[in-house]
């Protein structure tokens, strides 16, 4: 990171099995170096808790734009859309929490949300193009 | 076992789900943005794929699902998740323990 964290050609997206190092070591890089991005923590993140003490462990000290939004890591195809349903569930009672607390306003809450949603992996993954949409 | 239907509000803690309701809503349905997966691709390419049987669908690809019927002493062989063939009665059998094996939000251990 001292020789590439700065660049603006660079860009890495950490995952780590240990959820704990994202709070202690991950997070707080995430928040400084332009060329990082805080990706999941496998395995549990693909639960409500786990999603829940991701959000608490990290955000308020990566910053929640600095983060590379939902993977869903699933092995069974019909359960893809319950997987992002579910994190994008989870994210806005999380956002939620913050706007009746008067952490956030309404109308960044909304953009936040939608960053979750999908704006953070587009951006993430360099995803240029527009999803193809429902029918 | 009686099916239970999903409620609107589920994830959303009552302390502020008029709000949390709020900004699920203005998120709206949008693509799937999937930069990493599991699922076999194969199928996704082929236009005449099927969802295959219900253990093809739901049990074999879903190691959270297998494992805890595993747990609950019905082999990998039987659910098909080595051999890539379900067996339609431990399907059935499995079924029995649906709660106590997929209800996933606290692990109980016995």
């Amino acid at each position: 990171m001292n020789e590439f964290g700065n660049n603006p050609n660079f860009r890495l997206v950490t995952f780590a099995l240990d959820e704990s190092a994202h709070s202690w070591g991950l997070a707080p890089m995430a928040g400084y170096y332009p060329a990082l991005l805080l990706g999941a923590p496998w395995w549990f993140f693909d639960s409500p808790l786990g999603m829940r003490r991701y959000l608490d462990s990290v955000m308020e000290t990566a910053g929640l734009y600095n983060t590379a939004g939902f993977n869903d890591d699933t092995r069974a195809f019909a359960s893809i859309p319950a997987c992002h349903d579910v994190w994008c569930r989870i994210t806005c009672d999380w956002l939620a929490g913050t706007v009746v607390t008067g952490v956030v306003d309404e109308e960044n809450a909304r953009d936040m949300a939608r960053q979750f949603a999908y704006g953070f992996a587009r951006r993430a993954y360099g995803l240029k193009q527009d999803p193809v949409g429902r029918a | 076992m009686k099916g239970q239907a999903l409620r609107p509000d589920r994830l959303l803690d009552p302390s502020w789900r008029p709000v949390a309701r709020e900004l699920y809503e203005s998120v709206g349905d949008p693509p799937l943005v999937c930069p990493h997966g599991h699922v076999d691709p194969s199928p996704l390419a082929d236009l005449g794929a099927t969802l295959g049987t219900p253990a093809e669908l739901f049990i074999i690809p879903d190691h959270h699902v297998y494992r805890m019927h595993y747990r609950q002493g019905i082999a990998m062989e039987d659910l098909g998740t080595t051999r890539r063939c379900a067996d339609v009665s431990a399907w059935t059998r499995a079924r029995t323990y649906q709660w106590p094996l997929t209800g996933r939000v606290g692990f109980v251990p016995s």
